[in-house]
């Protein structure tokens, strides 16, 4: 698939079609700075089992105000198992709805661990490794929502302002699930890179572009 | 508009939970209703016995199959939600994809495991640095100074191959022991050894005994020109490890005798030892009586290898984790505690300045630049190195440098000094051009990340000035320095850390042990 390729306006990011559009926005974007870029997607950076368990005692609350004021009779041997039970549907709905979950952690909370498992990962994919320091990660995190850049010691600091400047598009395009925004966006990231880190001919390309 | 949207997602998604709660949660109430024995009611006042038994219960499916009929209003919905659970758990299960990356862990393991296991970027303590062991001479002799013995053994180094070809060794008898003199003597060719240039200064061990006697041992790199009768030189790139002793009641020199080689008794010139006795004070000085001397020779390695000036030397520490004193802090402090200017943020715009200067000084070929900033040790290899690249027409270009990161490494205070060490994290250009503009070696694009260890040191009774950065810090005329170190107008010294920090070594990441 090259950029000029059509997608669909709708594509999950998992998409073997969002994947090979990644791709060609990565070599796009390398063909005007030196920069190298490496774009990461997952599911999840963690499990809000806090959520869940706020959305279980809520069941449980509710299960509990039901079985001491309505009316009808209830026998008290099972009303310890009735609110477990309760407690525990409530943890498995809020496990299986990612938006139940979202309501119950705020956004700052959900950017924080994304922006943590983001620099986790600009290490354990070796991106510190170029030559001149030049790295620039964009970590997309599905269930959050967020989109998290990480960039390296050499990176100027217009290039980086300008990293963090295109964040709120690509988080828009992440919520529309609209990959061709997002490899538009990165791709005009590289010109911006470009006027200070501009790409020469003797550049490598030390990060492979490939799917892992 | 965004968050409107937002927060209406929010409460009905709030409003459904609380609705299947309160649905699930009856649903549960009423097969929990008793068919006899205890029972609760929210209705009525007291009430519940504790017999057990009741009604309702029963397994899972049997429950729910039951409310569907006897109450189809609870039983079918809390059907729905479940199957509805259900069919959005495998659904995800389902249609989730993998995650994926652009570039793997695996794939960058392959293709460079060594330079991956080395990329670890934390500090590491270093467990047994060699270097503070010498503080512990201070116990018998605490005018003892690191830095003052750095600069006396820079100093005996140098006169030591300098002798080799001035046939002056015998006059360093109370400096160098006869076993060592009789090796150096080795190569009756030699008629001069010039330009002796220390590249770097490592502790291999440090023994120092109760009675303050001890014995160093270091390794030195240098470079060095022989000249030869009839006629002929030779540069040599040396690696020799050298021991040091210094016997019991021995003294230390103060700052201002660092670079002199005197009688250690009286002080007269060393043109006067006949042998081993002082023509002036008469008296038999052997070696390490009264002062350091050099016991032991080894040269581990001597190549024939001119100056690196247009090869592509590749960076080979920079990932490799920084070796941290583990009192580097906390002599950090004691030097706050002396001197509650000194802050962080100070000593790093001050290595901000030096930087800068360093490396104008550098790409202009101009040492008058980088003089006010370096001690004299270290400006004299940067002035050889300068004076080579002149000689060798080519200009090394350090554009666009700039510092990244600086974290402390080390420090040390003692009766004259205090030092700091620091690592220093950089990125730029790196490339030598000929003086017409034509590439030797490097890219005039792609910058080059590195890092190295700088060691500054500065007066430890500093000398309060309020002159600017680029004023002499004496008399506040315009910083102009001579090549000694004295400023042009009032002649005073301002380059061995009276007034400010200067900068004292530099090191690569590969060679400092800490």
């Amino acid at each position: 698939m090259t950029a000029a390729s059509p997608l669909p306006n709708r594509v999950a990011f998992l998409d073997e079609r969002a994947k090979a559009r990644a791709v060609a926005a990565v070599r796009e974007f390398e063909s005007h700075t030196s920069a190298e870029l490496v774009i990461t997607v997952r599911k999840q950076v963690r499990s809000y089992t806090e959520s869940d368990m706020i959305v279980g005692a809520l069941f449980a609350f509710a299960a509990l105000m039901v079985l001491l004021f309505h009316p009808v009779e209830f026998a008290v041997n099972w009303m310890p198992i009735d609110v477990i039970v309760a407690f525990v549907l409530g943890f498995v709905l809020s496990r299986t709805l990612p938006p139940v979950r979202k309501v119950f952690v705020r956004t700052s909370k959900r950017r924080e661990a994304v922006n943590i498992a983001a620099k986790a990962a600009f290490y354990d994919l070796g991106i510190t490794r170029t030559t001149g320091r030049t790295g620039v990660l964009v970590f997309v995190a599905l269930v959050e929502g967020i989109v998290a850049i990480v960039t390296d010691t050499g990176v100027t600091a217009e290039a980086n302002q300008a990293a963090n400047d295109t964040k709120a598009t690509l988080e828009a395009a992440l919520a529309r699930l609209d990959m061709r925004t997002f490899a538009e966006t990165l791709e005009k990231l590289g010109s911006a890179f470009g006027a200070t880190m501009a790409h020469a001919d003797d550049d490598v390309n030390e990060l492979p572009d490939e799917i892992v | 508009m965004m968050s409107r949207k937002r927060n209406f997602a929010h409460a009905i998604t709030i409003s459904v939970v609380i609705a299947v709660a309160m649905l699930l949660d009856a649903g549960l109430a009423a097969a929990s209703r008793p068919g006899g024995g205890s029972s609760y009611s929210g209705g009525h006042s007291g009430g519940g016995g504790s017999s057990s038994g009741g009604g309702g219960g029963g397994d899972g499916i049997g429950l729910l199959i039951w409310l569907c009929f006897e109450h189809p209003l609870i039983g079918i919905p809390v059907v729905l939600v479940i199957l509805f659970i259900a069919y959005r758990a495998r659904s995800q299960k389902r249609s989730a994809g993998s995650e994926w990356s652009t570039v793997g862990r695996a794939a960058s393991l392959l293709a460079n495991p060594a330079s991956f296991f080395a990329s670890v970027a934390a500090p590491v303590v270093s467990n047994h640095p060699i270097r503070p062991e010498l503080e512990a001479i201070r116990r018998t002799d605490p005018a003892f100074s690191i830095v003052v013995f750095e600069d006396f053994l820079y100093f005996l180094y140098a006169e030591m191959h300098r002798a080799r070809g001035a046939s002056g060794l015998d006059a360093l008898a109370p400096y160098i022991a006869d076993n060592v003199r009789a090796v150096l003597r080795g190569d009756s060719r030699i008629t001069e050894v010039t330009g002796i240039i220390i590249g770097s200064l490592t502790y291999d061990n440090v023994v120092v005994h109760d009675d303050g006697s001890a014995i160093v041992t270091v390794t030195i790199e240098s470079n060095y020109v022989e000249r030869y009768r009839p006629h002929g030189e030779q540069r040599f790139f040396a690696k020799e490890k050298i021991t040091l002793v210094r016997a019991a009641g021995a003294r230390s020199r103060t700052p201002d005798k660092a670079r002199t080689l005197n009688c250690p008794n009286c002080g007269g010139p060393l043109s006067a030892m006949r042998g081993t006795t002082c023509g002036y004070c008469h008296t038999q000085i052997a070696a390490t009586q009264k002062d350091w001397a050099i016991t032991s020779l080894q040269l581990v390695e001597r190549e024939l290898r001119g100056p690196l000036l247009t090869s592509n030397v590749q960076e080979e520490g920079t990932n490799l984790p920084t070796v941290v004193d583990p009192n580097a802090h906390a002599i950090f402090s004691q030097i706050q505690a002396k001197d509650p200017t000194f802050q962080w943020a100070r000593l790093e715009g001050r290595i901000g300045l030096i930087f800068q200067e360093f490396h104008a000084g550098w790409v202009s070929r101009d040492p008058a630049k980088m003089r006010p900033f370096l001690s004299d040790n270290l400006f004299q290899s940067q002035l050889y190195w300068i004076d080579l690249y002149r000689a060798a027409k080519c200009i090394n270009r350090t554009d666009g440098s700039r510092i990244t990161h600086v974290e402390l490494a080390s420090a040390t205070t003692d009766a004259f000094y205090d030092s700091v060490t620091v690592r220093l994290y950089a990125t730029g250009l790196d490339f030598t051009i000929s003086e017409d503009g034509k590439l030797l070696s490097g890219s005039q694009s792609r910058p080059r990340a590195y890092s190295e260890y700088w060691t500054l040191i500065r007066g430890a009774q500093k000398k309060p000035t309020d002159k600017g950065d680029k004023q002499c810090p004496n008399c506040g005329a315009p910083l102009n320095i001579n090549m000694a170190g004295n400023c042009q107008y009032c002649r005073v010294k301002v380059t061995s850390g009276e007034y400010d920090w200067v900068l004292s070594r530099i090191e690569q990441d590969e060679a400092y042990t800490g």
